[in-house]
Parts: C-alpha cells; sequence; structure tokens
C-alpha cells in the first residue's frame, strides 16, 4: 500500500475534476475519481480515504445522499462541498467539514490538502 | 236703558266675532303659506335629487323599489320609474352576488346598523355589467324600519383601474421574481466554467505543466486576475438576486472581532500598498472582544466598504475604525482621502448598477451593486448605513448596527 494519503474526487464535470486531480496529486496525494456518482462506493472500498471533494449535483446520484454514505463508513473521513448552488449547499454546513463555492482557487485547495496530511 | 246695554253687548259680540274671523283668515294664511314654502322646499329637494348625477333611490323593507332618480333610471337603462317600481333590489346584480348582496342589508336591518358602504356588480337593462358603490341608510319611522335609502355611483372604472394595478403589480412581482431567478441560474451556471478557466490557468502558474517563461507567467497571471475580478461580479449578482428575492439570511454566532479585522487587514492592506496608500485598522477597547452577527457578512459589508475607499483613492490613506456608539449599538466607520462623491450623486449611490458619473476607469471598474449589496446587508441586520463626503477631500461611510446576544441570553 502507498504511504501517499488517499482522496477521492466525485465532480462531473471533466475540466474542474482534472484541475482538482492535479491540484491534489501536487500536494502528495492518490486521487481517483468518480465522474457521475455511481462508482464512489467501489473506491471507497479500496481504501478509507483522508479527503473526498464532492459536487452536488451529479447524474446519478445527489451529493449530500453520497456524503451521508460516506460518513456513515468513514467517520474520521475530511469531506469538502464544492458546489454552485449556493442554497443546497447552505442545507449541509452542518454536515460537510468544508463548503467551497466554485470557482475554487486552486490555492485554496492546496491550502486544504495541506492541512487534511498534517491531521493524519 | 236696557235698549243701550243690548246694543253695547252686540256690539261687543260683533267685535268679538270681528277678531275670531280675523284670527282664522290669519291663521289660513299661515297655514297656506307654510304649505306654499314646504312645497317650495319640497320642489327644491326634489329638484337636487332629481338632477343629482349620483344614484338616490329607496325601497321598502323588503327591498321594492319605492323611488329611484333619474339617474338612477339611466344608469340601469330604465326608460322611466314605473318600470323599476315594485321590483326588488336583488333582481338587478348577478346570480353570483346576490346572495351576498342580501345577506349584507338583511344584516343591517337586523343589526339596525345605520350606514353601510357595499360594492356589488350590478346588470343593466342591456345586460351589461357595471360596480356600483352605495352608502345605504335605514329609512326609520319611530322605532320601526320601514326601508332603505341610498346614494350610489358607478365605480366600474374605478373598479377596472384598481383592477388593472393590482394585475401590473403581480406582472412586475412576477418580473422581478423571473429576473432574480434568472440572474441567480446564469450566476450558477457560470462558476462551473469559471472554475475551469481559473483551475487550470492556476496549475499552469503553480508551474504544474513545467517551467513558464516571464511572458508567459505575465499572461496568466492577467487570466487569474480576469477570472477573479468576473468570479467577484458574479458573486454580486447572486447576491443581489438573493437580497432582492429575499432569500438571503444572516447566520449569527459569536465571533472575534480582532480576528475578523486582522483578516481583513490582511488581504485590504495588500491592495492599498499597490496603490502607495496607508491602510489602518482601530477597535474601540470600550466593545466587547466577542460580538455576535453574521461574520462573513460582516466581512463582506467591510471588505466591500474598503475596498471602494482603496479604489476611488489615489494618494493618502484609507482608515477602519470599530467603535461603540449610542448605547446598544456599536458602529464601523471606513473613511478615504480619495475623490470624494459630489451631493447630486449621493441620493444614488445605494442603488443597484449606479456608480458615479465618470468614475469607471480602468482601474475601479465594477458592476456596481457593491454598495446596495451593503445597504441591503446593513438593514437585513436592524442597521443603517450613512456617508460624508466633501469632492477633492475624501468620504466616510458609517454602518450603525445594534450590538445584539444570541436568541435566550
Amino acid at each position: 500500500m502507498s504511504e501517499k494519503p488517499y482522496a477521492i474526487i466525485v465532480e462531473d464535470d471533466p475540466k474542474l475534476s482534472t484541475v482538482f486531480q492535479m491540484t491534489l496529486q501536487q500536494a502528495g496525494y492518490d486521487t481517483a475519481l468518480d465522474l457521475n456518482g455511481d462508482k464512489y462506493r467501489s473506491l471507497l472500498d479500496s481504501a478509507e480515504p483522508a479527503l473526498v471533494i464532492l459536487d452536488l449535483h451529479l447524474p446519478y446520484a445527489f451529493g449530500g445522499d453520497i456524503l451521508d454514505d460516506i460518513r456513515a463508513r468513514y467517520p474520521r473521513t475530511v469531506i469538502a462541498v464544492v458546489t454552485a448552488d449556493i442554497v443546497k449547499a447552505k442545507n449541509l454546513t452542518e454536515k460537510a467539514d468544508h463548503i467551497l463555492m466554485k470557482p475554487v482557487s486552486v490555492t485554496t485547495l492546496l491550502q486544504l490538502a495541506e492541512s487534511v496530511k498534517r491531521t493524519l | 236703558m236696557q235698549t243701550g246695554i243690548l246694543f253695547a253687548r252686540l256690539v261687543a259680540l260683533v267685535l268679538d266675532n270681528v277678531s275670531l274671523y280675523a284670527s282664522a283668515v290669519r291663521e289660513i294664511a299661515e297655514r297656506e303659506r307654510a304649505q306654499a314654502l314646504l312645497q317650495e322646499s319640497e320642489v327644491r329637494f326634489r329638484q337636487i335629487v332629481e338632477n343629482a348625477s349620483d344614484i338616490i333611490y329607496r325601497t321598502d323593507i323588503k327591498g321594492r323599489f319605492t323611488y329611484a332618480n333619474p339617474a338612477a333610471l339611466n344608469m340601469m337603462g330604465f326608460k322611466s320609474e314605473e318600470e323599476v317600481l315594485g321590483k326588488s333590489y336583488l333582481d338587478l346584480t348577478t346570480p353570483e352576488a346576490r346572495h351576498k348582496l342580501k345577506r349584507t342589508y338583511d344584516r343591517q336591518a337586523l343589526g339596525r346598523i345605520k350606514n353601510t358602504y357595499y360594492e356589488f356588480p350590478a346588470v343593466t337593462m342591456n345586460g351589461e355589467i357595471i360596480w356600483v358603490g352605495q352608502n345605504v341608510q335605514l329609512i326609520m319611522e319611530g322605532d320601526r324600519i320601514i326601508g332603505f335609502q341610498a346614494l350610489a355611483r358607478n365605480i366600474t372604472q374605478l373598479r377596472q383601474a384598481q383592477e388593472a394595478l393590482l394585475l401590473a403589480r403581480d406582472q412586475a412581482l412576477e418580473a422581478s421574481r423571473f429576473k432574480s431567478q434568472l440572474v441567480s441560474r446564469v450566476s450558477h451556471e457560470l462558476r462551473t466554467p469559471l472554475g475551469g478557466i481559473l483551475g487550470f490557468a492556476e496549475l499552469l502558474q503553480h508551474e504544474t505543466f513545467g517551467p513558464l517563461t516571464e511572458r508567459q507567467n505575465d499572461a496568466i497571471t492577467n487570466i487569474v486576475e480576469s477570472a477573479n475580478y468576473l468570479t467577484d461580479t458574479v458573486n454580486d449578482l447572486l447576491d443581489q438576486a438573493q437580497v432582492e428575492s429575499k432569500s438571503i439570511s444572516l447566520h449569527n454566532a459569536y465571533f472575534d472581532l480582532s480576528d475578523l479585522i486582522e483578516k481583513i487587514s490582511t488581504n485590504m492592506s495588500v491592495l492599498a500598498d499597490k496603490k502607495g496608500l496607508e491602510f489602518h485598522t482601530e477597535i474601540d477597547s470600550n466593545l466587547p472582544a466577542e460580538l455576535y452577527g453574521d461574520e462573513n457578512r460582516l466581512q463582506q459589508i467591510i471588505v466591500n466598504l474598503a475596498g471602494n475607499a482603496i479604489k476611488f483613492t489615489r494618494q493618502g490613506s484609507v482608515r477602519v475604525r470599530i467603535a461603540a456608539s449610542a448605547p446598544a449599538r456599536w458602529s464601523l466607520e471606513v473613511r478615504d482621502t480619495g475623490v470624494g462623491i459630489p451631493e447630486e450623486e449621493r441620493i444614488n449611490i445605494f442603488e443597484p448598477f449606479r456608480q458615479l458619473s465618470n468614475s469607471i476607469t480602468r482601474e475601479n471598474r465594477g458592476s456596481g451593486l457593491g454598495l446596495a449589496i451593503v445597504k441591503q446587508l446593513v438593514e437585513l441586520m436592524g442597521g443603517e448605513i450613512s456617508l460624508q463626503s466633501e469632492v477633492g477631500q475624501g468620504s466616510t461611510f458609517t454602518v450603525t448596527l445594534p450590538l445584539i446576544h444570541a436568541p435566550g441570553e
């Protein structure tokens, strides 16, 4: 097993998911991607993620439900909701560790990734 | 002698009768005069009633017409008074309105209510529906109600104008809601591609794709700055849409005032430095260290005001001062040594999309929403904002807010 921390990105926009993946890889993470909201369960099976970047509006699932799933399975995983939907995001402020409004700056994401790494 | 007495009595009797006769004649004349006056008065009042442009009519206790003036006959399309006499007022309304109309006047009679006002649709002889507004009084004979008398008016045009006004108001509200939804939707749709632009540009800037030449680095810095500017505009538009649709709400909690000011100061000092301006902050020691409120929205207010101050100041300083003000209130003041705001422009300065004329330049462009959002946020917090300014000397924006506590404290 790799020494690197593991991060899952659940984001349906291919360009944004590339940005998130490259940023987290630059921060020293192993990353896995779910573009539709239908693969995250099998990705969770492979290892406990230190960080999940989670979009809310996905083709096959609602990010809020995915958040509940991850929380039930891995309570220590840091979940950052990344969304453009300010209304839905407000309802998740209690459950998510971070709410980041799109567009998310790479610098902000790098800082978050670094701070998660320090807690491991 | 006896003849003399007899004569005297006779004379007295004649004189008495003459006086009686004179008084009877006087009485008759007076009566005739009173009757003539009465007749004259009745003619006068009848003339007033008959020539009135308002509708005047009377009914008996069962609501059957006993009198209708020409204006009433004319409005309802009757050719003569005979056509209407004996008809019930209920025959002259629409079937849908009949029940309520009857209930209104049954209640007036039962409750012995002297005067009522009611509006209802009436159907004329031509089948046209008109709206009538009428004052109805009870006609009393001693204690007994013997009928109703009404003073009414055709209010069809007034009703139509009111309905048109209500319709226009509903349409305006609907248009405003639609605009807010559109702005909200558009700004939402802009955020994802903006994330792509900003993300890839920043990755390039971090040299994720390899080292950059100076010119490449400059170009990417421009992309990042433009994307950030666009992000701010989208955020402003979304805030304005939320404020307008009243869907914005405050998330109040206790927060550390010096932490907030330090955070703001770090960002604002960078902007001020770039323009060679001094940036100062000051917190009144009389204020509690922790305040209760929406920290993010307060930060937005201060950043907007201080950001504007930096934008419109070429030399000198920008100062942010937080102080205790009137009892149970606190104020935040942003003072600059900038261009100032002419008096005629101050009135519109807090309106959305308003900017000072001749002020939009390459350095200080903006959506024109910042101050409008600030004002609306301040009002949402129960506060006020004011402005003192002198052209060429600078401006001071002062926000006064209530010192509040968590519910239950």
